[in-house]
C-alpha cells in the first residue's frame, strides 16, 4: 500500500518539511531522515517516494490508485532502488551496484529514488563510495538515506544531505498509535499497551516489539516479586540465562521495579502497571536490600550493558540480592 | 541493490620464515630449535623455529632471554639478503596465480584470486596449489587462509600454523570468528582488549553482540569499525604495491636557515630532484612527506596525501609548501630539510599513458623533455627559474 | 485469456525471453514474463530493467488478457509438452492453465499490473540498418569499451551520425581511457535513430542487439528515444536502456599531425604480435615496436620469463623510433582492420598513435603508448 503523508503520526515537523518540498517541486537530491528507531522514518520515506512517483499527487502525497502507485505498492516500481544490508552491513559492492544502475537513464519517465536504509549500516568504504553520487546525482534522482544514529554516519555524508529530523513521541501519542493498529487492540489490554508505551523511549516501533514480548511475562514477574521464594528465583535466573537476552526482555521487570520504587517512596501517580497496583503496593511495603529505588537503578544500569554472560549472571545476582535480605 | 562482486582472498604466511630458511641451508639444523637474531648482548629474536617456540622463545624477545630459555638452541645471525632472495622466489610463485598480490613484509601476502578461479579452480584449491608449489620449489612451508575478505583470511591462516590451510566458506565468516579471542581482530591491541574486557567481551562473538552505539561511545569511529569487523565484514581491497616504499632527498645545511624565502627555495630544489628521481624509476606517488630538523636536532615530519599520484616537481612543491607552513620553520633555525614521496601507484598502471589526461598528467610530456635535457647537460641545464640564483 | 499455439512456436518464444528474465532477482516479478493475448497475436515480454525483450507470435485468440508467468517454469513446461497444439488459458493475477494432449498444467502467476510498464516504442520513424554492417561495427569497436565497472561513462559505445559527401554514415565510438576506436558504415538514412543527437549505449545492451542481428536474414530496425535504443528484427523487439553519462570529447584526442608513418602487412603484423605476446609480462602485456628504415621489430622482455623478438618488413623512411604498448591493445586495433596493409602513425613515444587501414577510412584506432623502462 502507498500511504499518504498524513499516515505519518506525530512527526509534524518532518512531514511539513516533506510537504513543502513536494509543493515547491524543489526536492533536494540528497535527503537524510534521522531519528530513533521505530518512529516512522522508513514509512515516511516510502510515502514521500510514493508521492514523487505518483501521477495524481495531492497535497497529502500519493493518490494510491494510479498505475505508478499500484506498481509501487507491489514493490516492483522500476525507478525505486532499495539498498539494504545484505549481511548486516551495507558494503561497498552494494553501493557500486547502485552507482552502476544510476549510470543508466531512468527506466520510467518518473523521477528516480534510491532508498538507503539503514544508512548508518554502511561500511566506511561504502559511505566513501557514495559521496560523489550524493554531490552530483543524475538528473531528477533523489537519494533518501534513513539513519537511526547520526553519530555512526561519516560527517562527509551528513553534510551532503538535507536533514529531515524525526522526533521521539510522547507516551500518550505512542499509546494512541498502538491503539490504532487493529491487531494490537484485539490482542492486548489497554494497560499492557500503556506499559509498553512507557518503556519504549518514545518509539512506537519499539513499543510494538515490547508488547509482543511482555504479555505473560508481567504476570510471572509480579508473582516472583511477591513470593520471593528461592526456588522460583533460581528458576527465573536459569531461564534468563538460557534465553539470553531477547530485545526488550528486560523491559518487563524494569517497568515493574520502577512502579515498586515509586510506590515505596509514597508516589501514587504515574504508575505504569495500573492493573497490578494492589499487588505492587503490597510488595512495595516490604523491605528490599537496596530499597526499591536502588533496585530500579541497578536494573536500569544493567539494561544498558551489552548482552552477554556477565549480564546474565548479573541478573541472577540481582534477583538473589532482592531476595536475600528481604 | 544486489551486489555481484564477492571476492576470494587468500592470506599466505610463511612458517617461521627466517628460521626455516636457515634450516633449509643447514639441513643438519632440521628439527632443532633454531633462533635467528641479533647479538647476545643487545639484540632481539627475529625468528624462532617451532621447536624453539616450545621453549617459550618468540620474536622481539631479547636474545639474552632466549638463550636462558633455550640454552641448547642454535643461535644464528640474521642474513637478510638470503631471506630476501627466498622471498623473491616465493612472491614469484604468488604472482603466477594473480597479479593482485599485496605484500606485508617479506614473508606474508594477501592475494585476490577472484579472477583466477576459472583458470585455477576454487580458491581453496588455488591455495593448496600455491602451498605445494612453494614447498616443491623452495622447500619451505607456508600456511594459508582462504575467505571472502582480508580480515577473515588473515585470521584463518594463523589457525592451523605451521603448514596449515583453513578455508572459511562464504557466509560462514561470522560463525568462524565467533569463538575466537577478540585480540585476533585487526586493530585490537592490548589497550582495546582491556577496555573490552570491562564490557565483559572476550571473544569476537561477544564483541559482535555489543550494541554498536556502546562501542561508538567508547571508541568513537574505531568502535564502529570494531563492530563491523566483529561481524566478519571487511571492505578493504587487496592493494598491490611496489616493494620500494618511498623516494626522497634531504639536505643538511652548513649553517642553520631561518629565512623563509631561502627555505622555500631549498624546498623547490628538493621537490625538483625528488620528482626527477621518481620519473627515472617510473613511479608516481600520492603521499608527500616533509622532514624538518631544527637547529637543536629535534626532528618533525608532516605529510599530505593527494587524491592522485604525481611525479611532477611543481606539484610536489605546491603541496609541500603548506606542510612547511605547519612547522616552526621561519621562526626556529632549520638544520635539515627532507622531502619524500611514498604511496606509489602500481608502476604498471602508471606506465600506461592515458588518452584523456587529467590535470596531474598534463605536464608529463614537458617533464619528459626536461629529463632529456637534464640527461644531456646535467641537472643545472634546466631548472625552475626560482633556483637560478642557487649558486 | 485463452489461445492456442503450436508447441514449437511456444518454446521458440520462451527461449528468446527467458534468458533476460532470469538475470535479476531483486524483484520477484522480473523472473516472470508478461504474457499478453490480443486479438490475433500473443506477446511475451521479459526484462531485467536494463534490457526489455518482446516477442510476438500470431495466434488465433479466443479471449484477450494478460498475466505475468514465471518464465523459467513456463519454459520447462513447454519443453516437455507433447508436440502439437497447446491451449493456454488463465485469469489475470492468478494462474494459467496449459493443456496439450492429455497433459495438463496449472501455473501460478502475478497480476500483469505488477510488471514494469513497457517503454514506449520511440515515436520517431525507425531506420533500417543492415544486420551484417551493425554486427561488424560492434565487433570492431566493442573491445575498446571499458570493462571497468566504475568508469560508467566509458562502459558504453557512442552511436553518432556522420555526413560526408552527401552520404549518411553511422559511426560507433568506444574508449576505455587508454585507447579508442571508431568504425563506421554507410546507411540509407539515420533520421529516426540519431538526428542531431548521439546516444551512448551500454556495451552489454549493444551485444544483445548484435545477437539479434545475427539471427536470421533481414536488416535491423532501429530508433532511439530519450531513454532507450530500440531494435527490432522479425518477431523480436529489444529496448536497451541508454547510459546517462558524458562521453569524452574523443575527436580532440585523435592526432592530426603524426609525422612518422609506417605501412605494414596486416596479417604478418598480427601473426608477429601473437608470437611475441607469448613471452609478454602477464600483467601488463608490454610489447615494444622498434621502427627503422624498411623494418619493424616487435619485441618483449619479461624479467621472469625471458625475451621474444620478431622482425617484419615495413614501409618506413622516418627516423628510428622505439615505442611501448600494451600488446592486447595492438591486437584489438589490428583486429579491426580487414585491408591487407595496416598503417601506423606516430608522433613520439609518449603521444597518441593512430592505427588504421592504409586506404579504408571506415576504421581508426588511437592507442596511448606505455612507458617501457
Amino acid at each position: 500500500m502507498v500511504e499518504p503523508l498524513s499516515a505519518i503520526r506525530g512527526q509534524d515537523r518532518a512531514v511539513a518539511l516533506l510537504r513543502r518540498y513536494l509543493a515547491s517541486g524543489m526536492v533536494p537530491p540528497g535527503l537524510l531522515f534521522f531519528g530513533e528507531e521505530g518512529i516512522g522514518k522508513e514509512k515516511a520515506a516510502m510515502a514521500f517516494i510514493g508521492a514523487l512517483f505518483c501521477r495524481r499527487r495531492t497535497a497529502d502525497g500519493a493518490c494510491g490508485g494510479c498505475p505508478e502507485c499500484r506498481r509501487f505498492a507491489s514493490g516492483a516500481h522500476p525507478n525505486l532502488l532499495r539498498v539494504s544490508p545484505e549481511n548486516h552491513f551495507i558494503q561497498i559492492a552494494e553501493i557500486r551496484a547502485l552507482k552502476e544502475e544510476l549510470s543508466l537513464k531512468a527506466f520510467s519517465e518518473r523521477p528516480r529514488a534510491a532508498l538507503i536504509c539503514p544508512a548508518d549500516r554502511m561500511t566506511l568504504q561504502a559511505a566513501n563510495a557514495l559521496l560523489k553520487t550524493l554531490e552530483e546525482p543524475p538528473p531528477s534522482t533523489h537519494l533518501v538515506l534513513v539513519a537511526h544514529r547520526l553519530s555512526e554516519l561519516p560527517p562527509t555524508i551528513i553534510s551532503r544531505c538535507q536533514k529531515v529530523p524525526f522526533a521521539t513521541l510522547p507516551p500518550e501519542e505512542v499509546v494512541e498509535i498502538l491503539r490504532g493498529i487493529p491487531s494490537v487492540g484485539k490482542r492486548y489490554d489497554p494497560v499492557e499497551v500503556r506499559a509498553a508505551a512507557a518503556c519504549a523511549g518514545g518509539s512506537p516501533g519499539r513499543a510494538l516489539l515490547l508488547l509482543e514480548e511482555t504479555g505473560e511475562e508481567r504476570q510471572a514477574w509480579v508473582g516472583l516479586f511477591s513470593r520471593m521464594d528461592p526456588a522460583g528465583i533460581a528458576a527465573a535466573g536459569e531461564a534468563w540465562k538460557k534465553t539470553g537476552e531477547r530485545k526488550g526482555q528486560i523491559a518487563v521487570p524494569l517497568s515493574l521495579v520502577r512502579d515498586l520504587a515509586l510506590l515505596s517512596s509514597g508516589v501514587r501517580t504515574d504508575i505504569i502497571n495500573e492493573d497490578f497496583r494492589d499487588m505492587l503496593g503490597a510488595i512495595a511495603g516490604r523491605k528490599s536490600p537496596y530499597g526499591w529505588a536502588g533496585a530500579f537503578q541497578a536494573l536500569l544500569s544493567m539494561s544498558r550493558l551489552p548482552p552477554q554472560a556477565q549480564k546474565r549472571l548479573a541478573m541472577e545476582a540481582f534477583l538473589f540480592g532482592v531476595h536475600k535480605k528481604d | 541493490m544486489k551486489s555481484r562482486d564477492a571476492r576470494d582472498i587468500i592470506h599466505l604466511d610463511m612458517d617461521a620464515f627466517y628460521a626455516s630458511v636457515e634450516a633449509l641451508d643447514h639441513p643438519e639444523l632440521r628439527g632443532k630449535p633454531v633462533i635467528v637474531g641479533g647479538s647476545a648482548r643487545r639484540g632481539v629474536v627475529c625468528a624462532a623455529s617451532y621447536e624453539a617456540r616450545k621453549f617459550g622463545v618468540h620474536s622481539a624477545q631479547p636474545m639474552a632471554t632466549a638463550m636462558r630459555l633455550c640454552p641448547h638452541g642454535v643461535f644464528l645471525p640474521v642474513r637478510m639478503e638470503r631471506y630476501k632472495e627466498a622471498s623473491d622466489r616465493i612472491f614469484e610463485i604468488f604472482h603466477r596465480f594473480t597479479p593482485l598480490v599485496e605484500a606485508l613484509g617479506i614473508d606474508e601476502a594477501f592475494l585476490d584470486v577472484t579472477g583466477s578461479t576459472r583458470l585455477f579452480g576454487p580458491p581453496g584449491e588455488i591455495a593448496e596449489k600455491i602451498r605445494s608449489a612453494v614447498r616443491g620449489e623452495t622447500g619451505l612451508t607456508v600456511s594459508a587462509g582462504v575467505a571472502g575478505n582480508k580480515l577473515v583470511a588473515k585470521i584463518a591462516s594463523d589457525l592451523h600454523k605451521p603448514n596449515g590451510l583453513t578455508v572459511v566458506p562464504r557466509g560462514k565468516e561470522k560463525e568462524f570468528l565467533e569463538p575466537l579471542p577478540v585480540g585476533k581482530l585487526w586493530g585490537v591491541g592490548k589497550v582495546t582488549q582491556e577496555a573490552l574486557k570491562e564490557l565483559g567481551v572476550r571473544t569476537i562473538g561477544d564483541l559482535s553482540r555489543v550494541p554498536v552505539e556502546v562501542l561508538a561511545r567508547k571508541f568513537g569511529q574505531h568502535g564502529i569499525l570494531l563492530h563491523q569487523l566483529s561481524h566478519g565484514v571487511d571492505d578493504r581491497e587487496v592493494a598491490p604495491e611496489r616493494e620500494q616504499k618511498s623516494i626522497g632527498r634531504e639536505d643538511t645545511y652548513d649553517e642553520d636557515i631561518v629565512d623563509m624565502e631561502v627555505l622555500k627555495r631549498e624546498l623547490l630544489s628538493l621537490a625538483t630532484r625528488v620528482a626527477a628521481r621518481m620519473r627515472r624509476h617510473g613511479f608516481k606517488g600520492r603521499t608527500i612527506t616533509l622532514k624538518v630538523k631544527y637547529g637543536d636536532f629535534t626532528l618533525i615530519t608532516r605529510d599530505v596525501t593527494l587524491n592522485y599520484a604525481t611525479d611532477d616537481g611543481g606539484e610536489i612543491y605546491r603541496n609541500a609548501l603548506p606542510l612547511l607552513a605547519k612547522t616552526e620553520a621561519g621562526k626556529r633555525p632549520v638544520r635539515l630539510l627532507g622531502l619524500s614521496l611514498s604511496h606509489f601507484v602500481v608502476p604498471e598502471e602508471g606506465a600506461q599513458l592515458s588518452l584523456f589526461a587529467g590535470p596531474p598528467e598534463k605536464k608529463e610530456k614537458l617533464n619528459r623533455a626536461v629529463d632529456r635535457i637534464a640527461e644531456k647537460f646535467g641537472r643545472q641545464g634546466i631548472r625552475p627559474a626560482a633556483l637560478l640564483d642557487e649558486e | 485469456m485463452n489461445f492456442t499455439v503450436d508447441r514449437e512456436q511456444l518454446t521458440g518464444l520462451l527461449a528468446r525471453v527467458q534468458g533476460v528474465a532470469e538475470r535479476r532477482h531483486t524483484m520477484p516479478v522480473l523472473s516472470h514474463a508478461l504474457l499478453t493475448v490480443e486479438k490475433s497475436a500473443v506477446t511475451l515480454v521479459a526484462s531485467d530493467l536494463e534490457i526489455v525483450v518482446r516477442c510476438t507470435q500470431p495466434v488465433e485468440a479466443g479471449e484477450q488478457g494478460a498475466i505475468a508467468v514465471p518464465a523459467r517454469k513456463f519454459f520447462d513446461i513447454a519443453k516437455v509438452l507433447p508436440r502439437g497444439p497447446v491451449t493456454i488459458s488463465g485469469r489475470n493475477g492468478n494462474y494459467v492453465e496449459i493443456s496439450a494432449g492429455q497433459g495438463h498444467f496449472k501455473l501460478a502467476g502475478l497480476p500483469s499490473g505488477e510488471f514494469p510498464e513497457m517503454p514506449e516504442k520511440p515515436t520517431s520513424a525507425t531506420v533500417a540498418v543492415d544486420s551484417e554492417l551493425f554486427s561488424r561495427l560492434v565487433d570492431r569497436v566493442g573491445p575498446f569499451a571499458s570493462s571497468d565497472e566504475t568508469r560508467y561513462n566509458l562502459a558504453g559505445v557512442l552511436l553518432e551520425k556522420q555526413e560526408s559527401e552527401g552520404k549518411t554514415v553511422l559511426r560507433m565510438v568506444a574508449t576505455d581511457g587508454h585507447r579508442l576506436a571508431f568504425a563506421e558504415g554507410e546507411v540509407p538514412e539515420l533520421g529516426g535513430l540519431l538526428g542531431e543527437k548521439r546516444v551512448l549505449v551500454p556495451k552489454k545492451g549493444l551485444i544483445e542487439i548484435r545477437k539479434l542481428a545475427e539471427g536470421g536474414p533481414g536488416s535491423l530496425t532501429l530508433s532511439a528515444s530519450e531513454k532507450f535504443l530500440f531494435a527490432g528484427k522479425g518477431d523480436t523487439e529489444l529496448w536497451v536502456r541508454l547510459l546517462d553519462a558524458e562521453f569524452p570529447d574523443y575527436r580532440q584526442v585523435v592526432p592530426k599531425d603524426n609525422q612518422l608513418v609506417a605501412r605494414i602487412p596486416r596479417e604478418a603484423f598480427a601473426d608477429s604480435l601473437r608470437r611475441v605476446s607469448v613471452m609478454a609480462p602477464e600483467k601488463v602485456h608490454s610489447i615494444k615496436l622498434s621502427l627503422s628504415e624498411g623494418q619493424l621489430e616487435v619485441s618483449t622482455a619479461s624479467p621472469e620469463l625471458g625475451e621474444a623478438r620478431d622482425l617484419l618488413p615495413a614501409e618506413y623512411a622516418g627516423a628510428p623510433v622505439k615505442i611501448g604498448f600494451n600488446g592486447r591493445y595492438l591486437q584489438d586495433a589490428i583486429g579491426g582492420i580487414s585491408e591487407e596493409t595496416a598503417r601506423i602513425e606516430i608522433k613520439d613515444e609518449v603521444s597518441q598513435v593512430i592505427i588504421r587501414p592504409d586506404e579504408d577510412r571506415s576504421f581508426l584506432a588511437v592507442i596511448m603508448p606505455m612507458r617501457i623502462f
